[in-house]
């Protein structure tokens, strides 16, 4: 893909959060691209820098314990860091929307969800009080429901509608790029795949570019173009779906794959990653993930690994890959499955497991 | 709702009974002989006798108490002053617009700097306004009324002539008592402001709107402080029922003739019935202003009005 088309483009972006005296690097240096119309699958572990990120690009860091220390986030070319506060706003909810992960605290409880969802419209369409209300309710029908609803309180809703009601909100301004901060962890398995269609079914529509930070390796295949592996607030490996499951090329990613549970096999105990997701106010030199890496020399203690392409669309972060800068490419994990099938349905021991939490 | 209403103010009646009942029975407990005040010093012993007998004060107790309370249920009568032979009721009505016009004056200063000062400092969290605001506030709620309120009259009235010290005739007469009275209540509700946002600034709900692109004062009133307003109306409140009840130390220094000052005199003349009178009708507004409040809430909170109108689903 040619940086041109891209729609948002992150360069080694830093955030800090300071705690108690104590700095912590949510945010280490990130680099993302998404073009128009593409779904991004952003996926790691709890604490490696998703959210922050994806607050850093519509500037919603919390004030004033976190801020932006380094790097630049281009919208349309444009470094978002750079734009003055009326200019920003403009962009959020406008060009930028954002959903977020809980549902059940992310609407306002005294306001009736009709009014939150014309709020958004009331700051970015030039519309009449009655045009807003038509297009509120309307929001709510493309969402699957009843507009005769719109008068209801959040309290009135399920988890699951009010994440529909969340998602209704925006998209009511039809915004170029779609920030979903895992919106479906929060909801029940069943209403999980409800939500996630919508937000399927919703993309189409809008054309929209999205991306869908969550640590799902199921909705990844199912939802996604192209996936960012983040550990420790940096992509560690970047690529399409396809070559995501199939040519695993990082031990981190290869690891999430292997703590899935198998449907086909008899597993006793569920597989996990040795060791825990390291201390953000202390990462650990070098390669961030060698102190859980199976494959880790003396180097990677030592050595941040540079990034390595290893096909036009997929890039690791691991000394393990050097040598096929070469050319021939080979993934550390044998893979049985010889890619005839599309991207978004991988087989064999990768297969998503829906509702599973990697 | 209405009978949400109806139902809190039935169950005033209980309330009502019990305050009456503790209040009744400690002036029983206290010293001196009221038929020996009333009579005055050096009256014959007969005379006061006498006296013990017409105002019921041989009686049994239970029997005093139930007397009481026909007279405030069949006649709302509560009783004749001692010292002035004329029914209570007169005298606490006489002396309540006083404290009511007192009341309002004090809680509307305290609304009117309280509430601003609360939205800068949750706002401004840690910043050098916010600090100097918190610092001021301390200072507000632990300032002595009987000290503020003379260093007030010795700067406004003495020295710079501005403001009358004592009297109450005109809005003039109402500046500083009312800020006497109502810096301790503006502290307070500076401090329920600040605290109460600082809660509702940190919720989820409030990155929501932030991400939609509502600039930061919109975020402010329509959404923080409306969702902060609560735990803020409540102490609101609760200051009212308190001013409400008479400020004794205020009225004293400003020579308002209010329920506090009528307490105070009642006290030193140990007239019974004008004390007892004054605590019911005190604690009976104060229950009212709650229900008030609670009334409030349903505005506020639709979870609230939801539960409310529940409790009338469930006994149909």
């Amino acid at each position: 893909m040619s940086e041109k088309n891209n729609l948002l483009e992150i360069r080694d972006l830093r955030v800090e959060y300071r705690s108690g005296g104590r700095i912590v690097h949510a945010v280490n240096g990130l680099d993302l691209s998404i073009g128009e119309g593409e779904t991004l699958g952003f996926v790691g572990e709890t604490g490696a820098g998703k959210t922050s990120t994806a607050l850093a690009v519509l500037r919603i860091l919390p004030q004033p314990l976190s801020k932006v220390t380094g790097g630049e986030i281009l919208f349309r070319g444009k470094n978002l860091l750079e734009h003055d506060n009326k200019t920003m706003r403009q962009i959020r909810g406008k060009e930028i929307a954002m959903i977020f992960q809980d549902p059940m605290t992310s609407l306002d409880p005294v306001k009736r969800v009709s009014d939150q969802i014309e709020e958004m419209l009331r700051l970015h369409e030039n519309l009449s009080r009655k045009e807003l209300r038509e297009r509120a309710l309307q929001m709510l029908e493309v969402v699957g429901i009843d507009r005769n609803r719109g008068n209801d309180y959040p309290h009135q809703f399920s988890g699951g509608m009010k994440q529909r009601v969340v998602i209704a909100m925006a998209l009511s301004c039809n915004p170029a790029l779609l920030i979903a901060d895992e919106p479906t962890t929060a909801l029940d398995v069943t209403i999980q795949a409800q939500v996630l269609e919508l937000m399927k079914k919703l993309k189409e529509q809008y054309r929209m570019s999205m991306i869908m930070i969550t640590h799902d390796l199921g909705i990844v295949a199912e939802i996604c173009d192209n996936v960012a592996i983040m550990y420790a607030g940096q992509v560690v490996e970047y690529g399409t779906v396809r070559e995501i499951y199939r040519n695993t090329a990082h031990p981190y990613t290869q690891a999430l794959f292997d703590s899935i549970p198998s449907l086909t096999e008899d597993q006793e105990e569920l597989k996990m990653i040795q060791g825990l997701t390291p201390d953000p106010t202390a990462i650990p030199t070098g390669c961030a993930f060698h102190p859980r890496c199976p494959y880790a020399t003396e180097r990677c203690a030592r050595e941040a690994p540079k990034k390595i392409k290893l096909s036009d669309t997929h890039t690791v972060r691991c000394f393990r890959h050097e040598e096929s800068l070469s050319g021939e490419r080979k993934s550390p994990i044998t893979d049985e499955g010889t890619g005839e099938k599309t991207a978004s349905e991988p087989q064999n021991h990768h297969s998503p497991v829906k509702g599973g939490r990697a | 709702m209405i009978r949400y209403v109806l139902k809190r103010i039935l169950a005033l009646i209980p309330i009502f009974v019990a305050v009456s009942f503790v209040i009744f029975s400690l002036l029983q407990l206290t010293p001196g002989d009221p038929a020996s005040i009333v009579a005055g010093t050096g009256a014959p012993k007969e005379a006061v006798e006498q006296l013990r007998e017409e105002m019921g004060l041989n009686d049994p107790f239970l029997v005093r108490y139930f007397n009481y309370l026909k007279g405030i249920v069949t006649k709302f009568d509560l009783g004749t002053s001692y010292e002035t032979k004329t029914p209570v009721t007169e005298r606490i009505l006489t002396a309540f617009p006083a404290t009511l016009r007192l009341a309002l004056a004090s809680i509307l200063f305290a609304i009117v700097v309280g509430l601003p000062i609360g939205i800068i400092s949750a706002t401004k969290q840690y910043s050098v306004l916010d600090n100097t605001f918190m610092v001021i506030a301390l200072i507000g709620i632990s300032l002595p009324v009987f000290w503020s309120g003379l260093m007030l009259i010795l700067l406004f009235s003495v020295k710079l002539r501005w403001l009358p010290s004592s009297g109450f005739s005109t809005i003039r007469h109402l500046i500083l008592p009312g800020i006497t009275l109502g810096a301790q209540s503006a502290a307070m509700i500076t401090r329920m402001t600040r605290s109460s946002m600082l809660d509702v600034i940190r919720q989820d709900y409030i990155r929501t709107v932030r991400a939609k692109g509502l600039p930061e004062l919109g975020i402010t009133f329509s959404h923080v402080l409306r969702n902060a307003l609560i735990p803020i109306v409540t102490v609101i409140g609760l200051q009212f029922g308190q001013l409400i009840g008479g400020a004794v130390l205020t009225e004293t220094i400003f020579s308002i003739p209010g329920i506090g000052r009528l307490m105070v005199q009642a006290l030193k003349t140990r007239d019974y019935p004008v004390i007892l009178g004054s605590v019911l009708f005190i604690s009976l507004l104060f229950c009212l202003t709650n229900l008030v409040i609670d009334v409030v809430y349903a505005y506020l909170d639709p979870k609230i009005k939801a539960q409310y109108s529940r409790e009338r689903g469930k006994k149909a």
